[in-house]
């Protein structure tokens, strides 16, 4: 194109558009300024602000459902991470709000609580003041935290009873009988850590457990048993008697089941009835609650009918009473005669009866009589209190009658064969020695005599040596005799193996207070008194072989009777005379032994 | 059916800070109680019933494991004694990529061992799946199995390796325990 033919065309073109670019150039202006305006916020807001304030007016008043529906998830997680970015200006901000809001609504909650309690207390001046009194009296709480109890209900909701060591749970109950059920093993596990937690990080000792945690409205009380722990979460006015049931129930529930918490691994087998006491508990100490929410209204026959009831009790008292006494008296007599039938033992004991309760005073000569007191009173401990308030009084013993006395007592025994105790009174202390067949004899015998009167001491020193063995023995002793030759006084080579025989068998008595008797006896072949000679020299000869084997000579006791027990009554110079100079040996008790010691019997 | 009698044993987690306890815990309980019991007082308590037992042909028996996951247990406090009270049992965990931890087991293993000597302990040896399979670490953590009469495994709780072991060995040695 030729310069000429592209300035017609500018020339055309301006002709043709002209006007369309200057309306070109202020709508690109136009444009400019409206993009700044949406660039920056400020303008824009300024711009927008009363057409969208007005926009939504209308559209909240049209649907405030829909609007809420479709903001709620944008300004939830607005607000969400408003809060998690910059949480203390989030608290800073609302805290005038929530602050006042908190006051208000407490503000209001005890308004309510004051209203309450005001309209109860008009209500008791008005209709119910003296049953309401009268009732705080009796519970022996006051008057205003009775009314507060009722305007605030005292509830357990849940009671833990958990291992105090371990953390397990023992036993879970609670009020609600439906529902879900909360992680019981891991809150009783939670609560031990933070018990521990407690103990440790403020330095308490172990007798200051940790009694409470508050949360809400509602707190948890607990109680520390040796070994276990109760955690009550509980709502409302707590009574003051509460720590005192929450401590009881714990000392039941310590001696209930003592040897399974003492032994316990985990296993909740052997605990099974600890539930069961749990839910009683809570029933219990939720009930007394509803029975003080009921409205006190004393009718006009009422009256009547508590004048009549207290008319029937004073008869029934009177006709109890008269069957009391007369009860009284049929015991008091039945005991008088138990009583009487053990002659003297217990003559200075009185007897008092009174509601069936036996009361027994005085005194008995020794413990074993308040024993058999006891033993006595004891055929009527099943229906009846025993009160034996008897002591043992000790007086000075009269010597003779103590003798009689045991004589008296032991006359049973003295039947048996085998039995031949004797006693010694030193002062108030009695020594029993001798003989008796058995141990058992041996302890009757002392029991009985520590009955009579005066007697402090009883040394019970009697042998207990077995009839059969001593017979036995004295049987081999005989076996034994020493014959000697024709007017020989020595013991000859072919008797001294029964000699042996003789210390063999003395040596195992070692120890038991027998005494060896070595009897001398002669031939009728010479002089009464000859024959009395040499019967002595013959066991005195024995008893000195008898020494030289180490019997000490205050155990041998030597007796000799001559010619007046011969064996064999007809004598000759081959036969008789050999078997009559002879020694014999026996055994005897050795208070016998030195009564009988002596030369000629 | 016999019905199972079941008994709660209070197992103790002992191990430094990262080793992976709480990882095992969940690995092992993955139920609810993971995360919302997570406590400010320093233990995660945590409760897993294990599969019953044959005692004896004639009684079955299963333990209810509360897990006390305790944390901070480097820095052992008198507090943390106090959660020793009453263990039947403890499971001490290591980090196989960290042995030099392995070292400074007896700053809570001796106390709780002071408090609890005859209790069944299993060592553990976490992280298996990031293990390059050092000889003397391995080496390490016999020794000390041997030393405590414990079993010792190597464990994963990310891949779940060996996980469920652990508290079969430690219900294992508690049963045998109560039958000797």
């Amino acid at each position: 194109m030729t310069p000429e033919e592209q300035k017609a065309v500018q020339l055309l073109r301006r002709l043709i558009l002209g006007q369309d670019d200057l309306k070109l150039d202020e709508i690109q202006d136009q444009l400019q300024t409206l993009r700044e305006r949406i660039v920056d916020k400020e303008a824009l807001l300024s711009s927008l602000d009363p057409v969208i304030a007005d926009l939504l007016e209308r559209k909240i008043g049209r649907s405030k459902e829909d609007m809420a529906q479709a903001l709620a998830p944008v300004m939830s997680e607005a607000i969400r991470k408003q809060a998690q970015d910059t949480k203390e200006d989030v608290v800073d901000a609302l805290y005038p709000v929530i602050g006042e809001t908190i006051r208000k609504s407490i503000a209001e909650a005890l308004r309510d609580l004051v209203t309450s309690v005001n309209v109860r207390i008009e209500n008791a001046f008005v209709r119910k003041l003296l049953p309401r009194r009268l009732q705080a009296r009796l519970l022996g709480i006051p008057y205003g935290q009775l009314l507060v109890k009722e305007v605030l209900p005292f509830k357990i909701d849940q009671l833990f009873m958990v291992h105090k060591d371990t953390g397990l749970l023992i036993g879970y109950a609670s009020s609600k009988q439906s529902g879900p059920r909360v992680d019981e093993q891991l809150i009783g596990a939670m609560l031990t850590a933070i018990r521990d937690f407690v103990a440790e990080a403020f330095q308490q000792d172990s007798s200051r457990d940790l009694s409470e945690i508050q949360y809400g409205n509602s707190k948890i009380r607990l109680h520390f048993d040796r070994f276990f722990y109760l955690a009550a979460v509980v709502s409302g006015n707590e009574s003051i008697e509460f720590s005192a049931h929450l401590e009881r129930q714990a000392r039941k529930l310590h001696n209930l089941f003592y040897i399974e918490l003492r032994n316990f691994d985990g296993e909740l087998t052997q605990l099974e009835g600890v539930e069961t006491e749990l839910a009683h508990f809570i029933t219990t100490e939720n009930q007394p609650q509803k029975r003080r929410n009921r409205t006190y209204r004393v009718k006009p026959y009422l009256k009547y009918f508590a004048l009549g009831t207290l008319f029937l009790l004073v008869v029934f008292s009177a006709f109890t009473c008269g069957f009391s006494f007369y009860s009284d008296y049929r015991l008091k007599s039945a005991v008088q005669q138990d009583l009487q039938a053990q002659g003297t033992t217990f003559q200075n004991v009185g007897i008092e009866v009174n509601d069936g309760r036996i009361a027994v005073q005085g005194s008995v000569a020794s413990y074993r009589q308040i024993l058999k007191l006891d033993s006595l009173l004891s055929r009527y401990a099943d229906s009846q209190v025993i009160d034996n308030r008897v002591s043992i009084l000790l007086l000075p013993p009269d010597p003779e009658k103590v003798l009689l006395q045991i004589e008296d007592k032991i006359r049973d025994f003295r039947t048996k064969r085998f039995f031949n105790p004797r006693f010694v009174l030193d002062r108030d202390v009695l020594h029993i020695n001798g003989f008796v067949q058995s141990l058992s004899a041996k302890k009757d015998l002392g029991f009985l005599v520590s009955e009579i009167q005066g007697i402090r001491l009883v040394h019970n020193a009697a042998w207990v040596l077995n009839e059969t063995e001593l017979a036995d023995a004295r049987i081999y002793l005989h076996d034994n005799t020493i014959f000697f030759a024709h007017d020989s006084l020595t013991v000859s080579d072919d008797q001294m193996a029964k000699i042996e025989n003789v210390v063999a068998l003395y040596q195992q008595f070692e120890g038991i207070d027998l005494k060896l008797i070595v009897r001398g006896f002669s031939s009728d072949n010479k002089s009464f008194y000859r024959n009395l000679r040499t019967s002595k020299i013959r066991a005195q000869a024995v008893a000195e072989i008898l020494q030289s084997f180490h019997i000490a000579s205050d155990d041998i006791v030597v007796v000799y009777y001559g010619s007046k027990y011969p064996i064999m009554a007809l004598e000759t110079e081959n036969w008789g005379w050999s078997r009559n100079t002879r020694v014999e040996f026996d055994l005897i008790e050795g208070d016998q032994a030195f009564e009988t010691a002596g030369h000629y019997q | 059916m016999k019905q199972p009698v079941t008994i709660s044993k209070k197992i103790c987690m002992l191990g430094a800070f990262g080793v992976g306890k709480t990882s095992l815990v969940r690995r092992f309980v993955y139920q609810k109680f993971d995360e919302k019991y997570l406590s400010t007082i320093g233990v995660q308590i945590s409760q897993k019933l294990m599969p019953p037992v044959d005692l004896t042909g004639d009684r079955l028996q299963q333990h209810n494991f509360i897990l006390w996951d305790l944390a901070h247990i480097e820095k052992f406090t008198p507090v943390i004694k106090n959660y020793f009270r009453g263990s039947h049992g403890a499971i001490i965990v290591f980090d196989l990529t960290r042995p030099e931890g392995m070292e400074q087991y007896s700053v809570f293993l001796d106390p709780y061992l002071q408090m609890n000597p005859d209790n069944p302990l299993v060592f553990v040896a976490n992280k298996n799946d990031l293990f390059e399979g050092d000889p003397s670490t391995i080496e390490a953590i016999e020794t000390l199995g041997r030393r405590f009469h414990a079993p010792h495994l190597l464990t994963s709780a990310k891949s779940g390796e060996n996980v469920e072991e652990i508290f079969q060995r430690l219900s294992r040695q508690l049963v045998e325990r109560q039958l000797s």
